[in-house]
């Protein structure tokens, strides 16, 4: 089974932020010709003006630019692009989208559309894991439930239990429940979310186990039929089932029991012939017992902290694989070096209990430095606004073990300024200061009790005095006074404070 | 010139001389601090050195309102002039109880409506359900009471602030 090679010439990127940016980058290291489209809210995006072509396909909100497949083959048509990356989100994990651009004659950069569909319905998902002799959570399974189905299902497996969209992901439509009472609605919003979200409102019960990590295996396969796995990582700092923080290798695991799990990741991708980049996701509960969740048909959002311990550069990888050439390393070629931890800088309120911000960047301070990676979209100027995910930039740090990492981490995050609009930065700053963090001792439930640390005296003492001064409007010498004051004569401390409500009809 | 900042719960008082050319004597409850304040010309982004320390701050203002992010991490303080401080104190010896509006606490669109006009509603029950970037979150009662004047219906988009309903405390509730 040689598949044919077909160096791809150039590709267009289905996507935009920070993926988007580190798809093209990818492709100009490696002379590909990239091409990115771009719905109206983007026109001046970071990855728009790295990209070689960028293609308009179309109004800000997503089902009619990002989500429509026909205006995506239609822009690669236009340049001549001779394979698709879809990223992460939007069409990644769409198998009829994998489908349609393999039918349209273009490489699609991704798995088999049969990998994505199995695996994208988790109800099958979970019979071909059981058939693949890999653990899977006791859950309940059914097309639709009613009030009675429902609560004898909750009552079986035994409280809490976790509701699931069969077409899930990024932790929407997932509801945790803890008594009866609760279950109907609980029921109903998941269903409402589901079929917003994925067009698909069917929702699965499954036991929510205790103290469990979130523990994945990144794998990647090609044509030649190889399968490797890129070791673990630990996604366990989650709010509303959305990861926050996550670090290679994990801290939980034992090197039995990351064997034993690297062997069920390799098995569940060989029993779907998968090929390209996935990702094999598991709950570990606290007696380190293991079950599969889901496996993820795409390149992860976390992908870094692998690429950090291992050297490697997957969205290369994936590229080289699409084209059909065999992986360029075998397993005994991964052997990962040291320690990284990546945090999600996102757009979100903490005032409003880290609701998604809105606003337009009017300032920006990108740390760098050993061991320090940022991938981002993030611009001055750039308009926030609601059409999309809130995620704006990942900080990224390696060391040599976990202590330096976290130190660099926690250094690179006291340097990263975004001002404009409110991002979860304080927030991500308290979790790396939490003494729990800090050891490794954490699981799902991290965030539920978590109290940010104090801040220290003198640091303390320092923000009183800058806010003081700040609205005394003493802080600007005579020079940055009449640079930066507005040509109405408006106060500029004034128009600062307007700053955060600019971006808002 | 004096200001009282409020900090989680606790009062501090600061007060300011300016020396010009971005010099301040700072006094910090009692204690004296030289302040040297200047803006870096990228925004609200500002650099301090207290006693010879210095660091660097993201300082964010809305009125007397200001969020401070520095060292990773973040507070939010009220800063006022003692002027304001008596006036709010005031303002809230004499606030009225029992009723309130129920407002967007995010800029959404709102999926469905689970109550109706006159309906009368336990503290914590859900009023309605809002969605951001495809997340719902339901939006619930802070009070027991009854539901007034709906301001929204379903499928429309809401900014941050805007009026949702009305919400009248019940006066046969028991007080929270």
């Amino acid at each position: 089974m040689s598949p044919e090679v077909r160096p791809l010439k150039k590709v267009l990127v289905a996507n935009r932020g920070e993926i988007a940016v580190r798809i093209i980058r990818a492709c100009r290291t490696h002379g590909v010709e990239c091409a990115v489209v771009y719905s109206d809210a983007d026109r001046t995006t970071r990855a728009v003006r790295l990209a070689n072509e960028a293609v308009r396909i179309g109004p800000p909100e997503a089902r009619l630019s990002y989500l429509d497949p026909e205006r995506i083959l239609d822009a690669a048509r236009q340049v001549g692009a001779d394979a698709i990356h879809p990223g992460y989100g939007f069409l990644a994990e769409s198998a009829e989208f994998a489908r349609s651009v393999r039918e349209a004659g273009f490489v699609f950069v991704g798995p088999s559309a049969d990998a994505i569909d199995a695996m994208g319905d988790k109800i099958n998902a979970r019979r071909r894991m059981k058939e693949a002799g890999v653990p899977v959570v006791p859950g309940k399974e059914a097309e639709a439930f009613d009030r009675d189905s429902l609560a004898e299902a909750a009552e079986s497996i035994g409280y809490p239990v976790m509701l699931k969209a069969t077409a899930g992901g990024g932790g929407k439509g997932i509801r945790i429940v803890w008594e009866e009472s609760e279950l109907w609605s609980a029921y109903e919003q998941s269903v409402g979310e589901a079929e917003k979200a994925f067009g698909n409102g069917t929702v699965y019960m499954e036991k929510a186990l205790e103290e469990p990590h979130h523990v994945e295996f990144q794998i990647f396969g090609d044509r030649h039929g190889h399968v490797v796995h890129l070791f673990d990582r630990e996604c366990s700092v989650q709010r509303r089932h959305q990861k926050v923080v996550e670090e290679s290798p994990s801290p939980f695991l034992t090197p039995a029991l990351r064997a034993e799990m690297a062997e069920a990741a390799v098995a569940a991708a060989k029993a779907m012939d998968y090929d390209n980049a996935g990702t094999v996701e598991f709950l570990v509960d606290k007696h380190r017992n293991f079950y599969f969740l889901e496996m993820n048909t795409r390149l992860q959002v976390e992908h870094p902290v692998t690429e950090m311990v291992l050297g490697v550069d997957l969205v290369a990888e994936q590229l080289r694989v699409a084209a059909g050439e065999p992986m360029s390393f075998d397993q005994t070629d991964l052997v990962p070096h040291g320690h990284a931890i990546e945090v999600r800088v996102c757009a979100e309120d903490p005032d409003r209990n880290y609701m998604p911000a809105v606003g337009t960047v009017q300032a920006l301070t990108v740390p760098a430095g050993p061991g320090v990676r940022v991938d981002s979209g993030l611009a001055p100027g750039l308009e926030v606004t609601l059409h999309y995910d809130s995620m704006l930039a990942k900080l990224i740090c390696w060391g040599t073990d976990r202590d330096q990492a976290l130190g660099r981490l926690k250094q690179a995050l006291s340097e990263f300024k975004v001002a404009g609009l409110k991002t979860n930065i304080p927030f991500l700053g308290a979790i790396l200061r939490d003494e729990r963090f800090a050891k490794g001792h954490y699981d799902t439930g991290f965030l539920s009790d978590f109290q940010p640390p104090e801040m220290r005296e003198d640091l303390l003492r320092a923000a009183l005095v800058a806010a003081v001064l700040t609205r005394h409007g003493g802080a600007l010498g005579a020079t940055a006074r009449a640079a930066s004051a507005p040509s109405c004569g408006m106060d500029p401390w004034k128009a600062l404070g307007r700053w955060k409500r600019l971006g808002r009809p | 010139m004096k200001y009282l900042v409020s900090h989680d719960g606790a009062e501090h008082t600061l007060e300011i001389e300016d020396l010009g050319d971005g010099g301040f004597r700072v006094e910090v409850d009692g204690k004296v601090f030289d302040a040297d304040f200047r803006s870096t010309g990228a925004g609200p982004i500002v650099s301090l050195i207290l006693d010879g320390r210095s660091y660097e701050l993201l300082v964010l203002t809305d009125g007397p309102k200001v969020d401070v992010i520095h060292h990773g991490l973040g507070v939010e303080l009220l800063v006022e002039t003692e002027r304001e401080y008596h006036a709010r104190m005031v303002s809230a010896a004499g606030g009225e109880a029992g009723e309130e509006d129920v407002r967007a606490v995010m800029p959404g669109i709102v999926v469905r409506i689970q109550v109706e006009e006159g309906d009368r509603v336990e503290r914590g029950q859900a009023l309605l359900v809002l969605e951001a970037m495809k997340m719902e979150n339901e939006i619930r009662a802070t009070t027991t009471g009854i539901v007034g004047r709906i301001a929204v219906e379903a499928g429309q988009t809401v900014d941050a602030g805007d009026l949702l309903l009305e919400l009248t405390g019940d006066p046969d509730a028991a007080s929270p």
